[in-house]
């Protein structure tokens, strides 16, 4: 009934047009360099906040599903990624492109896209309630456990300083702690300012960082400030012998993108990384790759696609992002009164049924758009970066003004710009901040439940077997990639 | 040359010691109920010793960042659009949003090395199409 339900839900002729209208918009934000799937949401998530949850949701959804698969349109054409998910489509895909079969590429990036996003949806679909199910019998210390958890996996977002990732981390962890206190409701760090009593709002903090931020750097960076772009894109579709040579190749890699989507933390980046390396391992055509190989281009788009379901899977079981979009798209959920987690499974399963859905139906709206439309991509690269900054700052600027209508919000989103410009200029990862405002809540308030409700007594967290595996793995998350790093600096010293 | 990352370590001890001296005045947790200190007072211990960390490795390294000079013209026009966007906000609610949104992307377009005919058209067109989506369609509150 539940399933029944949200089908027809996902083709009322509103929720439907909102869909195509989040992939077209997703496929023109994924193809500009510099704009990713995460900042697409994230300016979003307020334009869609008065629509209902299912026609917001299928807007987003579509955004995030398309602007991934269009990222490796200017990785092909213009050997500069879309978005950080498309930086391994750049190394088969532009030389491809070079080879005068930029079509081909751009076809089989349509294609195995959207292979890899079906694939991750029916995985979505088949262990999303099983999972949410089990994370029922969750108390406070086992939550508490998962929100560290999910905080260790600032390390593996820090890039290349993982104490300045850390660092950037604990910030957020204290910004989170502005407003009423979770437990007694005691304003803290709020200077008797009525506005801050709810504490900072995450969406005009996610969209300075990630969206003003990134201006503002291109701002001071960029030597080129007109971007235009032409070439042929040639003839459209793969010989037969190209698509039985990538078959493998794809199933491998839908399998890789799905399970490092899942890991909290990760992203389309990583796994297209490691989709394209392990289809190197198996294939009889090792020399082509990097040289314009179908094999290599296809493992990497379906790869960063596949992460998609992956993420999906553990953001709505367990309310942990999977990657960046996801981790935007929980500030979605919650401001349609839909917080992920278990609890959703058990009270509105035909909401779920209903993303789950959609996933589906954005994949195949991709398809034929992505097909008929590469000639038109090509063209719209061609807009200069003056119009493109000035677009996202506005709409940077008033998206997170008008989710509460609050002047309040354009300082923060003013100020978290110009952090997100020093940090980035500074090289500290802005992803820890991401966790650390989702998280800390969680965090904070589970920890200070599991300390009333054992009396004080710390052991309550090893005592139970979830909460110790989990607190565990945090642990291996955090001292493992040191002692690899520590290996690494031993390997080059030597 | 500013070592950035012994800079940064310096602010951020400062601004973490901050953050302690104030949960100070949270009033304590009675029984086993944790008060509203405990939790920031947990983060204040990571914070300090991840900046001292950042410190000493930053003594180490001696790693310049900022190396921007203002004669350089990338400089002049990221803080030109960084003080114009100050003023846009400062501005907010005076005047009338379309006019001053107008007013402000034409500016920052041009700083930015946009032609004059495509700045005039591109500014109003995202003013008008900005106000008419979010205050018309979306209702928010704009002046």
């Amino acid at each position: 009934m539940d399933v029944l339900h949200a089908i027809l839900s996902i083709f009322q002729p509103a929720t439907f047009t909102y869909l195509t209208l989040g992939v077209l918009l997703g496929v023109f934000v994924g193809a500009m360099p510099g704009l990713t799937a995460t900042l697409a949401v994230a300016i979003l998530t307020p334009l869609t906040f008065w629509l209902p949850p299912s026609q917001g949701l299928a807007m987003l959804i579509g955004v995030y599903n398309s602007a991934i698969f269009a990222g490796g349109i200017s990785a092909i054409l213009i050997n500069t990624p879309g978005t950080p998910a498309s930086i391994a489509t750049t190394w088969d895909g532009y030389t491809l492109s070079k080879k005068g079969m930029a079509g081909i590429a751009l076809s089989i990036n349509s294609i195995y896209s959207v292979f890899g996003g079906l694939f991750s949806s029916v995985i979505l679909a088949l262990i999303s309630f099983p999972l949410a199910e089990f994370a029922l019998k969750f108390g406070p210390s086992e939550y508490f456990a998962l929100a560290i958890f999910g905080l260790s996996m600032m390390v593996s977002v820090s890039g290349k300083s993982i104490v300045k990732g850390l660092l950037v981390g604990v910030m957020g962890l204290a910004l989170a702690t502005v407003g009423l206190d979770p437990m007694l409701s005691y304003p803290r760090y709020t200077f008797g300012k009525t506005e801050l009593l709810n504490g900072f709002s995450f969406i005009p903090i996610m969209i300075g960082l990630f969206g003003l931020g990134e201006v503002f750097f291109q701002v001071f960076e960029s030597h080129d400030v007109k971007s235009v772009f032409t070439r042929t894109i040639g003839r459209l579709f793969p010989t037969l012998e190209q698509i039985k040579r990538m078959n493998i190749p794809a199933l491998l890699s839908a399998v890789i993108g799905v399970v490092i989507g899942a890991i909290p933390g990760t992203g389309g980046d990583i796994a297209s990384i490691i989709a394209w390396d392990q289809a190197k391992r198996i294939s009889k055509h090792k020399e082509e790759f990097g040289k314009g190989s179908v094999e290599g281009l296809a493992a990497t788009c379906v790869a960063n696609n596949a992460v998609i379901g992956g993420a999906m899977t553990t953001m709505l079981t367990l309310g942990l992002p999977g990657d960046a979009p996801t981790a935007v798209l929980i500030g979605a959920l919650m401001m349609y009164g839909h917080p992920p987690g278990p609890a959703l499974f058990r009270d509105y399963p035909d909401f779920v049924w209903t993303i789950i859905g959609l996933m589906f139906v954005a994949n195949l709206v991709i398809l034929p758009i992505g097909i008929l439309g590469s000639r038109i991509y090509a063209k719209t690269l061609t807009l200069s970066k003056p119009i493109l900054w000035s677009i996202i700052i506005i709409f940077s600027i008033i998206g997170s003004y008008g989710v509460n209508n609050n002047p309040m919000d354009l300082w923060v989103v003013f100020i978290a710009g110009v952090f997100g410009f020093i940090f980035r200029k500074l090289e500290f990862p802005l992803g820890p901040v991401i966790l650390a405002l989702i998280l800390g809540p969680m965090a904070e308030s589970n920890l200070r439940r599991a300390l009333i409700i054992s009396h004080g007594r710390w052991s309550v967290f090893v005592t139970h077997p979830i909460s110790l595996i989990l607190l565990s793995l945090s642990a291996l998350a955090l001292i493992l990639p040191l002692l690899r790093r520590k290996k690494e600096m031993k390997k080059n010293g030597a | 040359m500013l070592n950035a990352d012994v800079v940064f370590s310096l602010i951020s001890f400062a601004v973490a010691l901050w953050y302690y001296i104030e949960s100070l005045k949270f009033p304590p947790g009675v029984g086993n109920v944790p008060g509203p200190a405990f939790y920031p007072q947990l983060i204040f211990y990571v914070w300090v010793l991840l900046s001292l960390i950042l410190f000493i490795s930053g003594i180490k390294k001696r790693k310049t960042y900022f190396s921007y000079k203002l004669s350089d013209p990338r400089t002049k026009r990221g803080v030109l659009v960084i003080i114009l966007t100050f003023l846009y906000l400062f501005l907010w609610g005076h005047g009338r949003f379309v006019l001053n949104t107008t007013i402000y992307l034409g500016i920052v377009m041009l700083i930015l090395g946009e032609k004059i005919v495509q700045t005039i058209i591109a500014s109003l067109a995202i003013s008008i199409f900005v106000y008419y989506v979010f205050n018309k369609l979306f209702n928010v509150l704009l002046f």
